[in-house]
């Protein structure tokens, strides 16, 4: 039967021990985006009179996902976000360097399940704009093989319910505020963004050793620092505050609720970053500020003392 | 002298003379090493940007002001991309150059014949009633066509349209009732030379029918196009790349890259560059629905795909090398390593793990990618396969890309495939055609 990407399913859950696990899934309003698994030819380079190559051999398993996508339900989100910033409070997450979260994975073709195990969450980025639904695209590290099975196999997953949209960072209960981060955030620093982007690299990645095919065990920042980034646009350029801010590299805040109700909402709070901003070529110009964020000082001592945590970003989901 | 309109070019394509005696090219970059174009030797093409490479070096020596001189020219040679539509006949000596070696051309008719009690076995030898000897070769099933392709061993075909074959020797039913035949048509197979692709002597093992005494392999073609202005001419081109692609709903390409040693500008003959009726006739274009693709782990367990795009591509690294032998131009290239052959496709649709089985297990498979056309026929043959990339795609439907590397095994996986023909160069990849052309174009120049 032909594998129809409508009719696909992807559930997770963060895996507590060393296999896979399904007891907990949760379904996720995946948009597209798959775990791949190849394995890495090694050429025979060997001379032998002729200029025909062997072919290779096996070598290493490489087991990723470039960048599944879902969209952003608070109901849903909590495991993705839970393996993505490594330490989860309450519905409160915010990165811990020393990340050893992991997930349990299963998708749904019309040709099998596949189950995946030992699935770090290398990058999320958390992203929305006008007349969308907030998305959350994760790139994923898988430490395990692929373990395809008959679809029964799909275990019982918890459903997802409705996703924020980008609307809902605004109204009466939702909003964007941008200001200095030496004095607390209120309603006069609520700015009006029209598209938002926050990207986290927890640095993951392949290591090999002898002893097998597949990857050793993968450990946060690896690969150096863990990365967060971000930008935004103001939908119209009608301040200098922003180069003004650039020009005295001053330490800024921001925070975005979006709130669909009282119990579906989430808030995306980063405590401490400078911008870079540049004005767009539109007939009618808008602001694209980078971000550039940093840690919030080290243990409990907070440069910005209005967000209290060290954690370059933080993110409080409320669902039901 | 006029603009030069894309759609009044036109190209052509002959191979240098490696046959002994007079004419027989000095070599690389000498004087009288370049074909004359002329009958028969125009090709079709779809893109082909012109021009040629030249180096230059910078003076930069202080001389007491801020302006740097022009550059002093250090360097020319040529190195550009052709392509093509894929053609079932004409393409012979186009093929020599790009495999880099032509096997032995084996006489052929395709019979149609009604479903044998006992199917014959590779090398059973019938006789028809005018006594011409016909070994069987294969049985080639196109959709609900097949054909019972025998080597005319008297390069004969039955002057009657229907009739009987009588079996002299080997396995098969006593008798053989064929409906339809073809005429004698010949079966040339292309390999990639195994020892690079230099303008040397034939070795002993390649010194097969059609050799005399003293006879070159020649590699090179002379190209030329007819533009507006001038003809121009590229002498000594040898490829360098080459490959073969197709997607649903359209036409097949061939494509190839080559090395040449100039471009010169003149009055070539464009006037008398024509095509045979083989290569002008786009009935004789191979279409994407015209193609059969099998993939199996051997050529007796072939599974035939579905497949919406297939591409093909052989890169022969050939040495780009100036010494103070050959002045601005470039020496003669020659093979710097080994052939980089890929072969991707893509599945139509994900309804099966098993190329993501093969993956895993890392299993040997063997592949054909065939085209027909009435009685003509091209296949390419993949001696040994590994499927490195497998899996279901992002398509609303999905489809699975595959990735296949390919290898050198000394064995022939394609040896009752291959009944007749003897490997030479035991490449990972070979094609066949089946056409009109009787002549071996390794020996035609």
């Amino acid at each position: 039967m032909s594998t129809v990407k409508v009719l696909q399913k992807i559930a997770a859950q963060v895996q507590a021990g060393e296999s896979y696990e399904s007891g907990s899934m949760q379904l996720l309003p995946y948009t597209g985006g798959r775990i791949t698994q190849m394995y890495n030819p090694i050429q025979d380079e060997s001379i032998a009179g002729n200029a025909f190559r062997d072919i290779p051999q096996q070598g290493t398993r490489k087991v990723e996902g470039s960048g599944v996508a879902m969209q952003l339900d608070p109901t849903s989100i909590g495991p993705i976000l839970e393996a993505g910033f490594g330490n989860a409070v309450g519905g409160v997450y915010t990165l811990n360097g020393e990340n050893t979260k992991k997930l349990s994975v299963a998708t749904l073709d019309s040709v099998n399940c596949v189950r995946y195990s030992n699935v770090y969450v290398k990058t999320i980025a958390i992203e929305g704009s006008i007349d969308n639904l907030i998305t959350c695209t994760a790139g994923m590290v898988v430490k395990d093989a692929q373990d395809r099975a008959a679809k029964t196999n799909f275990p019982s997953v918890s459903e997802f319910n409705d996703s924020l949209n980008f609307q809902e960072a605004g109204g009466v209960n939702g909003y964007v505020r941008i200001g200095d981060a030496n004095a607390p955030l209120s309603s006069s620093d609520d700015v009006d963004i029209d598209s938002f982007s926050f990207n986290i690299d927890n640095k993951f990645d392949h290591q090999y050793s002898n002893t097998s095919r597949g990857i050793l065990t993968p450990v946060a920042a690896q690969g150096g620092f863990i990365d967060v980034s971000g930008s935004f646009t103001i939908a119209r350029h009608n301040t200098d505050q922003y180069q003004d801010w650039a020009d005295a590299h001053t330490p800024l805040q921001m925070s975005i609720m979006i709130y669909k109700s009282a119990t579906s909402q989430a808030l995306i709070e980063i405590p401490r970053f400078v911008v870079s901003p540049e004005i767009t070529e539109d007939d009618i110009a808008k602001i694209n500020v980078d971000m550039t964020i940093g840690r919030n000082g080290v243990g409990s001592s907070y440069k910005n003392a209005n967000m209290a945590f060290v954690s370059p970003i933080r993110v409080t989901i409320v669902n039901s | 002298m006029s603009n030069t309109v894309k759609v009044l070019q036109k190209g052509a394509f002959h191979l240098e003379a490696g046959k002994a005696g007079v004419g027989q090219s000095p070599g690389w970059g000498q004087a009288n090493s370049a074909a004359s174009l002329g009958t028969n030797d125009a090709y079709p093409w779809l893109s082909w940007p012109r021009g040629k490479n030249i180096n230059h070096a910078v003076d930069n020596s202080i001389i007491g002001n801020a302006f740097k001189d022009i550059p002093r020219k250090v360097g020319e040679h040529v190195e550009k991309p052709i392509s093509m539509y894929s053609r079932f006949e004409g393409m012979e000596a186009l093929y020599y150059w790009m495999f880099g070696f032509a096997n032995s051309v084996l006489p052929v008719v395709c019979f149609v014949v009604d479903t044998p009690s006992v199917e014959p076995l590779a090398g059973a030898v019938y006789d028809d009633t005018d006594d011409n000897t016909f070994t069987f070769l294969r049985k080639e099933t196109w959709g609900s066509t097949v054909y019972y392709v025998f080597k005319a061993e008297d390069s004969a075909s039955p002057a009657l349209a229907t009739g009987d074959l009588t079996k002299a020797s080997g396995t098969g039913d006593a008798t053989l009732s064929f409906t339809a035949h073809s005429t004698v048509l010949y079966e040339h197979l292309f390999e990639l030379d195994e020892l690079g692709r230099s303008y040397v002597p034939y070795p002993a093992a390649e010194q097969i029918t059609g050799y005399s005494a003293g006879d070159k392999k020649n590699r090179m073609a002379t190209i030329g196009t007819k533009m507006g202005t001038n003809d121009f001419r590229y002498k000594n081109a040898m490829c360098s790349s080459f490959g073969f692609r197709s997607n649903a709903g359209q036409l097949g390409e061939t494509f190839a890259e080559f090395i040449a040693h100039d471009e010169e500008r003149g009055s070539y003959n464009s006037a008398g560059w024509t095509y045979p009726s083989t290569r002008i006739s786009n009935d004789n274009i191979v279409a994407h629905h015209q193609f059969t693709v099998q993939v199996g782990p051997s050529e007796a367990a072939l599974t035939a795909l579905g497949v919406t795009a297939f591409e093909t591509g052989c890169q022969i690294p050939l040495e780009v090398m100036q010494d103070t032998l050959s002045g601005t131009h470039i020496s003669e290239p020659t093979i710097e390593g080994k052939y980089d052959l890929a072969l991707g496709m893509t599945l139509s649709r994900y309804s099966a793990e098993t190329f993501q089985n093969y993956r895993d297990s890392w299993s040997n498979v063997v592949a054909r990618i065939a085209g027909n056309y009435g009685y003509m026929m091209q296949e390419l043959l993949y001696n040994d396969l590994i499927v490195g990339e497998a899996g279901p795609d992002e398509s609303d439907v999905a489809k699975e890309p595959l990735v296949l590397y390919t290898g050198y095994n000394s064995n022939n996986n394609w040896s009752n495939w291959l009944h007749g023909n003897s490997l030479l160069q035991n490449g990972p990849m070979v094609l066949r055609v089946r056409t009109t052309e009787s002549q071996n174009q390794m020996f035609a120049n």
